[in-house]
Order: structure tokens, then sequence, then C-alpha cells
């Protein structure tokens, strides 16, 4: 029987256990299986099990040990995949009753690229049907239920990545694959108190992944440190035949580099205005950290571009695409949220000229944004403006008059940039906080590094959830 | 009781009123117009992270008036799409293209040159 504080190791802690023989790969995918059996239900976060494929690869995984074969720091970790990453003989319901029965005959390259650095894939987490592209408006968005915050359940998890925020979260496996179009991936990760990483665009391969939105769509890892992001992506990025947009450049990576030089960061002009009091101290807290490390500029003025309608534009236009046959058929009445029965229609009437203005916009938003990266190494603001929000409201209800002033996850998305999202505090309700570092592309390195050097000095990353 | 056709009458006199297109002598508004009645925009449909609320979306505000140009845009989704659609749902597609038009208008009025291409790539 492991001790339950186990589970809530980082991936690096618990690799060095399994090198050293100190933890066995079976009895730690099976106790995670077994959480996740009996605390999933609770958080509406798993929607399929592996135990058999899972075990199997335990067991080999361990015998390659003991013979002297180790693979790296994820050898015999267990992990948890976003339902819309394909994974053969397994359903891959993208949350959407339309396709539970879905089964595909091949892995998703990520999935194959886990594999092959040792780690086992023990279940498929519950995410907001078809990632949110209809435009939902509540938590009880997938046909696995409302994704709730193990911190507190009354309270929603985050989209659309639910499962593997929450199921990271309450320790159920050591870390898990969430995708992000525009904000899927540092949602559920400050929702839930985790650390997630949102890669450059193209650094990871998307084959396999349900498409909503070919040019925003994203892989990456959400777990407990920015070291154990760091070790995650390093294994899944690089250039994939099989998906033209992925790119030659991998991202190499054994630990935190140290920081060369006193990184500077910008905090955006108005990102602190209307977000909840606990939000704006806590991020205040942390800007106290950050100043031993780096040198901080406050009210940094952003860029003034349309952001948040060209990300509209494009998700609306792709994603009525994507799903058309969906759309036309009618069959999104089987969807769960009410509005996402509806929310593509809209999309398929977005004229041709206003998704090409947003194609064309994102060259110059881009040129502005290195712009700022020339002067400034990273940009850090609170992650959301509030703690998450009620599972039993609409989001428009949720915390009338709070907002997170500009739209940096529209525009880091819209311009493929990476953020690092990490846990800075607690607000309302027991509720985790967050803190985001975006970067310009390809600086995973630079943020992972600014972001352990944050957790070396902080502990809430550290902290468990009741009940768990 | 109501023969088919009057039943179809009165579907489509109901119909015409939920678009607010009864009475209207053509389908389409002059763009001024129709701009001159385009309300902010209170939300970012299709967006997969969730908007953080704002003001305009608070309890107790009254929603927006829908434009003219929206609602004659949901014409052609009732056209097309109507057999799927309640008329409560029809409504708020209306809204959600209000929504669009108004976010529409943002991104045209965005300077671009004309060497400004989109950012793909067509590739042989």
């Amino acid at each position: 029987m492991l001790d339950p504080d186990t589970f809530f190791l980082p991936v690096r802690e618990l690799g060095a256990r399994i090198r050293d023989r100190r933890l066995s790969p079976v009895e730690l995918t099976g106790a995670c299986l077994d959480r996740l059996e009996r605390l999933g239900g609770r958080y509406h976060a798993v929607v399929s099990l592996m135990r058999a494929p899972a075990l199997r690869e335990a067991r080999a995984a361990e015998q390659e040990i003991r013979s002297g074969k180790y693979r790296g720091p994820l050898h015999g970790i267990p992990y948890g995949a976003k339902d819309l990453l394909a994974s053969r003989g397994v359903p891959t319901t993208w949350g959407a009753a339309p396709y539970r029965h879905q089964v595909f005959d091949y892995d998703a390259t990520v999935v194959e690229r886990l594999r092959e650095a040792g780690a086992i894939l023990v279940a498929k987490l519950a995410m907001v049907e078809l990632a949110g592209g209809m435009g939902y408006n509540h938590a009880d968005a997938s046909f696995t239920g409302p994704g709730l915050s193990p911190w507190n359940t009354r309270f929603w998890s985050g989209g659309s990545s639910s499962g593997p925020g929450a199921a990271v979260a309450a320790g159920l496996v050591p870390f898990a694959i969430g995708s992000e179009t525009s904000g899927s991936i540092l949602t559920p990760a400050a929702f839930c108190g985790v650390t997630g990483l949102r890669p450059t665009y193209g650094l990871v391969s998307r084959h396999g992944a349900m498409a909503l939105c070919w040019t925003l769509d994203k892989l990456g890892p959400m777990g407990r440190t920015a070291d154990d992001c760091g070790l995650v992506l390093a294994s899944m990025a690089g250039l994939d035949p099989d998906d033209p947009s992925s790119l030659e450049r991998g991202f190499a990576y054994d630990g935190p580099a140290p920081l060369a030089r006193r990184p500077r960061l910008a905090v955006p002009k108005g990102v602190t205005e209307k977000v909840q009091p606990e939000v704006r101290e806590n991020f205040e807290r942390s800007l106290g950290i950050l100043g031993e490390l780096a040198d901080v500029k406050r009210d940094v003025e952003w860029p003034d571009f349309p952001w948040g309608p060209a990300v509209s534009a494009i998700v609306g236009a792709e994603g009525a695409s994507a799903f058309l046959d969906l759309i036309e058929s009618g069959r999104v009445k089987e969807l769960k949220c009410p509005k996402d029965r509806h929310g593509g229609y809209a999309g398929t009437l977005i004229p041709a000229v206003d998704y090409l203005q947003a194609m064309r916009l994102r060259a110059p938003m881009k040129r502005a944004l290195a712009d700022l990266f020339e002067k400034y190494d990273l940009v850090v603001a609170p992650t959301r403006a509030s703690v998450a929000y009620p599972a039993d409201k609409n989001f428009d209800d949720a915390y009338p008059g709070i907002g997170g002033g500009p739209a940096l996850i529209a525009a880091g998305n819209l311009c493929g940039l990476p953020a690092l999202a990490v846990p800075n505090g607690f607000g309302e309700n027991g509720l985790p906080t967050s803190l985001s570092l975006m970067g310009k592309a390809f600086s995973e390195g630079e943020m992972v590094a600014l972001g352990d050097a944050y957790q070396q000095r902080s502990d809430w990353h550290a902290r468990r959830p009741p009940g768990t | 009781m109501p023969d088919d056709r009057e039943t179809r009458l009165s579907e489509r006199r109901r119909f015409l009123k939920l678009l607010g297109l009864v009475g209207m002598s053509s389908a389409l508004s002059p763009p001024v117009l129709a701009f001159a009645q385009v309300p902010p925009g209170s939300g970012r449909p299709g967006a997969p992270e969730p908007a953080a609320s704002d003001s305009a979306g608070a309890q107790g505000t009254k929603p927006p008036e829908i434009s003219d140009e929206a609602r004659t845009l949901a014409q052609v989704v009732a056209k097309r799409y109507g057999a799927h659609l309640t008329p409560e749902q029809l409504e708020a597609v209306t809204r959600e293209i209000d929504n669009r038009v108004t976010g529409g208008k943002k991104l045209r009025e965005a300077k671009l040159a004309n060497h400004d291409e989109p950012d793909f790539t067509f590739q042989a």
C-alpha cells in the first residue's frame, strides 16, 4: 500500500524512485487506477479507465528497468490524456454524446511518443464537449457531467481540459495531457491549482487529436510543477510527418536551466483592475517573489488589436467547418449544454472576409508582440480574473463585474506563443488562484526555469485538496 | 380545425415575428442603419475558454437590442437549419450572429495594407 503522499510527488521524484527501484511501476499504476476509479467520479474527471493495457505496460516497464534499460524520467509513470487524443481500441469521445462510441485504430502521436518514453496511459480524461467549440456557457457541458474542482466540488474544474486539471489536482495521475485552442490548458490549470504549459504552436504534433481549429489547436502537459511540465513536453515535442504544422525544432530539457541573467518581466497595464481582491493580493505577493529573481516593469501598454473578435472569428469559422456535418445534420441537439445545441449555427455564417481579416491581422499582431518581447523576456499576469466559477451558474452570472483586462489568452493563442500557469494562492471558497507567464515563441525553457524558481520559493503547487 | 396551408402561414408569421421581419418591405436593411443599431458585444461566441464575466453580462442587465442586420442574416439560418431549431434557439442564434456582426465590424476597422497576407501559406 503506497503512502498517500506518493500521489502528490512530482514526476521527477517518482521517476527517481522508479529508477532506483524504490517504487514499482506496477504498484504505482495499480494505485493510480484505483484512485481514478474511486475518486474520479467525484469530479466527473474520467471517461475510460485503461486498466488492462496500463498494467501490461507497467509490468513491461518494471521488467525493462530491472534488466537495466531505463528510458528516462517518464519511464513507468502513469498519466491521463484528455479524451480528444486517439488511443487505439478505446473509445475517444471528444466529451460529446454523438461520439461516445467512437473508436480509432491508431494512437495519437503524443500517445505514441509518451509510450516510447515509458509513460503509461491509465485513463482517458473528461473534457468539455468538442473542446468548447460550440460556445458553451455552463460547466455542465460534457456527457460525463460537469467537471468539478477537487478544492470545492460546488465549483467548476475549468475547461475545456476539465478532467486533466481535476485528475492532476486530486493526485489521480502524476501528469496529464490537455489541449488549448484559446485558454483550455491555462484555465483548468488555474481553477484546479495545478501547473499547465501551453507550448508554442507547432512544437507538438496534433496528429490523432480532435481538430477544432487547425490554426490554433495545441497540446500540452498539465502537472504538479513547472519542471514536470518541462520533462513531459520534452518527450512530446518535435517534427511529425503526420502533422504538417509540426516543427523540426524539438524541446530539449533535462532540468531547469539556471537563470543566465535577471529576466525582464512585463506586467501589462490593467491586468488587476477588475480582478477579484484575492487574485490581486496573490498576484502582488507573487510579484514580490518574482522581483527577487527578475526586473519587473509594471503598467506596460498592451498592443491594441481586436484580439477577442479575431479569435472568435477564427474559432467560429474553423470550428463550424470542422463540425459542419454535426451542425447540418442537427445532431448538435445531442450535446449536453443547451448553448452548444445551437452555438454552431451562427459560425456557419461568418463571412469569409471576416475570417480572412482575422487571419491577416495575425501577422501584425505577431510583429507587435515580437517588438514587446524585444524589451521584455516574459509577460506576467493573473491567469484568470477570478477563482473557479460556480458549477450551477452560467458563466456570465458567476462573478458580475469581474474581468481580466487585456485579452492575454486570446493574444497568446493568436500569435502561437507559449504560456505557463502556476498556482499562486487561494481565494474565495478555498479555491486556487494562478499566475501566468507568457513568452516569445520557443521560450518554454525560460518560462519553465522561472516557473521552477518561483515554485522553489513557494509551496502552492504542493498543497493538496481536501479529502484526497 | 385550420387546414395545412393556414397552419403553415401561421407558423411562418410566427417565425417572421420572431425574426423581427414582419412588415419589412425588404429582407435587407441599409448597412449603415444596421451598423448604427449594433450594440456593444457582450460575449465571445465560440471561444473554447470561458469568457470572463463582465458587466454586460451582469444579472439584471437588459440584453441589448438585436440589429436588423443580424435578424436578416438569421433568415439564412432559418432557411437552412430551421428544422433543427426551436424559436427560442433561433432567437439565441440571432443574438450570436449579432455579436459576430459586431466582432466583424471591429475586424474590418483594423488597418491592413494590401500586401498583408493571411497568416497561412498555400504550397503546391
